[in-house]
This record gives structure tokens, C-alpha cells and sequence, in this order.
């Protein structure tokens, strides 16, 4: 079995430092603990009737999700760190995945980019610690 | 947030001979590996508990899945097309072989394994992918 990291931090270029701040607004919004992502499971590929609904609440997969500057003020980049709890179960990677392809979607024009992805706490982490 | 979109339309061709293009994202390494040998539950089952292999229809969403690979081996994604009498078969069958997660993603258990290998076509392996 491989082991996946605890940390993954990615930096989100976007267009302005408006933008950066509207994202950021949103984002704030959407990945407390409490917030879920609703799974819609199908057998058949376009039957309802048997799906099965699954909320996955991100807090049962990470400690932490928060967003730290990428420059600075005013800048056009953030930053937004996942923290992966040990016990997390396999979803994880999906919820996160699911997340930064939410910030492609919401502001066309930004930018993902995996920064770290690594056991040690990031030295972005550390320096607001 | 807008629908799911991708390099190509995830289904095209007419009639039977219809097909999705579906994409997986993984290290280089095992790209390759399946590329040359085919889904192997065993060495799926290395990768994760389950040895469940997943699929999306959304190129972006395996780019991202294969940068965070957990071998941290290269970025790479494997695409391929499949039937799509195929996929309804699998999806369909009791008990599944297959399910789809939400728009655009597809789990095959190890059971689909087989059907995969024999109808998986025009497969291609891109790295390193953004």
C-alpha cells in the first residue's frame, strides 16, 4: 500500500488581486469542517432509482484546510493548505481534487499549481504558526 | 460552477460502435504498466486497499489526480476508449461491476478487470501532464 502525504499545499494564480479575493471569499465558505461533498452513486449510468447518496464531510478527512496568502497583500496568489488527517479514509484525494477543480471552474482565468505535497508540515504553515 | 469539461467530447462514433474516452491519472510507471500488461487487480490492490481502478471523463480532474500519484513518480495519464455497451454492461450487471461517481467519474472493481483488458482501445500515455 502506498502512502499517501499528510500536507498538500497548492498555490491559485488568479487574473487580479479582486479575483483573488472574490476566490478566496468563496472558498472561506466552503471548506469549514462541517462543509460535505454529496457522492451520487449510480450502478447504472443513467437509472436514479437505485443511487446511493453519500455525504463525505470534510472534516472526517482533514485537520485543517486553510488559505494563506501567496505574496504580498494585494497579491494575485493564495495559497490553500490541506491537511490530511492519518486516519483519513481513501476519499480524501477526491475531496481535494474536487475542491481545486471547483477554483478551475468558479474563476476560468486562475491557475493551480501543486506547490508541496509531503509529510512535513509546510514552511507556509509554520511561519503564521 | 460550471459543467465538467474536458479536451473532447467524452463520447463519440455512432451506433454500437460508440465509445467514451476515458482518462486515468497515475504515475509514469504505472502508466506504462498498464499500458503494456493490462488492469491487474493485485497490483491495483498496491496502490489502494480495495484495488478499485478509476476513470473520469474530465481531463483536468486526472491531470490533478496524477500529480498527487503516490508513488510521487511523474505525472501521467492513461487514455482510453471504451464501448459504451460496454460500460452500461458493467454498470448494469448484478451485482455491479461498476459505478459512477456523480457526472463524470467511474470506479471498476477488480471483477471488471477482464472485460476492461479485452475492450480498453486506442490507449495512450501522456507525461509528464500539467
Amino acid at each position: 500500500m502506498r502512502h499517501d502525504p499528510l500536507f498538500t499545499s497548492w498555490l491559485v494564480k488568479c487574473s487580479s488581486a479582486e479575483e483573488s479575493q472574490r476566490l478566496q471569499q468563496l472558498l472561506r465558505a466552503a471548506i469549514h469542517a462541517d462543509a460535505a461533498y454529496v457522492d451520487i452513486v449510480r450502478p447504472s449510468p443513467k437509472g436514479t432509482e437505485s443511487s446511493a447518496t453519500i455525504a463525505h464531510r470534510l472534516g472526517d478527512y482533514f485537520s485543517d484546510i486553510c488559505l494563506l496568502p501567496g505574496g504580498p497583500a494585494g497579491s494575485l496568489t493564495f495559497r490553500i493548505v490541506y491537511s490530511r488527517r492519518a486516519d483519513a479514509g481513501r476519499f480524501w484525494k477526491d475531496l481535494m481534487v474536487r475542491t481545486v477543480q471547483e477554483i478551475r471552474k468558479s474563476s476560468p482565468g486562475a491557475t493551480t499549481t501543486l506547490e508541496y505535497w509531503g509529510d512535513e508540515e509546510p514552511e507556509t504553515l509554520g511561519a503564521i504558526g | 460552477m460550471g459543467p465538467a469539461t474536458g479536451e473532447e467530447a467524452p463520447e463519440s462514433g455512432a451506433g454500437a460502435a460508440r465509445v467514451i474516452r476515458l482518462h486515468h491519472g497515475t504515475d509514469l510507471g504505472s502508466a506504462n504498466d498498464i499500458d503494456a500488461n493490462g488492469l491487474d487487480a493485485a497490483r491495483a490492490a498496491a496502490f489502494n486497499g480495495g484495488g478499485e481502478f478509476w476513470a473520469t471523463v474530465d481531463v483536468a480532474v486526472a491531470d490533478m489526480f496524477a500529480q498527487v500519484n503516490p508513488a510521487s513518480g511523474i505525472p501521467a495519464r492513461l487514455d482510453f476508449d471504451l464501448p459504451v455497451t460496454v460500460l452500461a454492461a458493467l454498470l448494469t450487471v448484478n451485482p455491479p461491476r461498476a459505478y459512477q461517481h456523480g457526472a463524470d467519474v467511474y470506479e471498476f472493481l477488480p471483477t471488471a478487470f477482464a472485460t476492461l483488458n479485452a475492450h480498453m482501445t486506442n490507449r495512450q500515455v501522456l507525461a509528464p501532464v500539467p
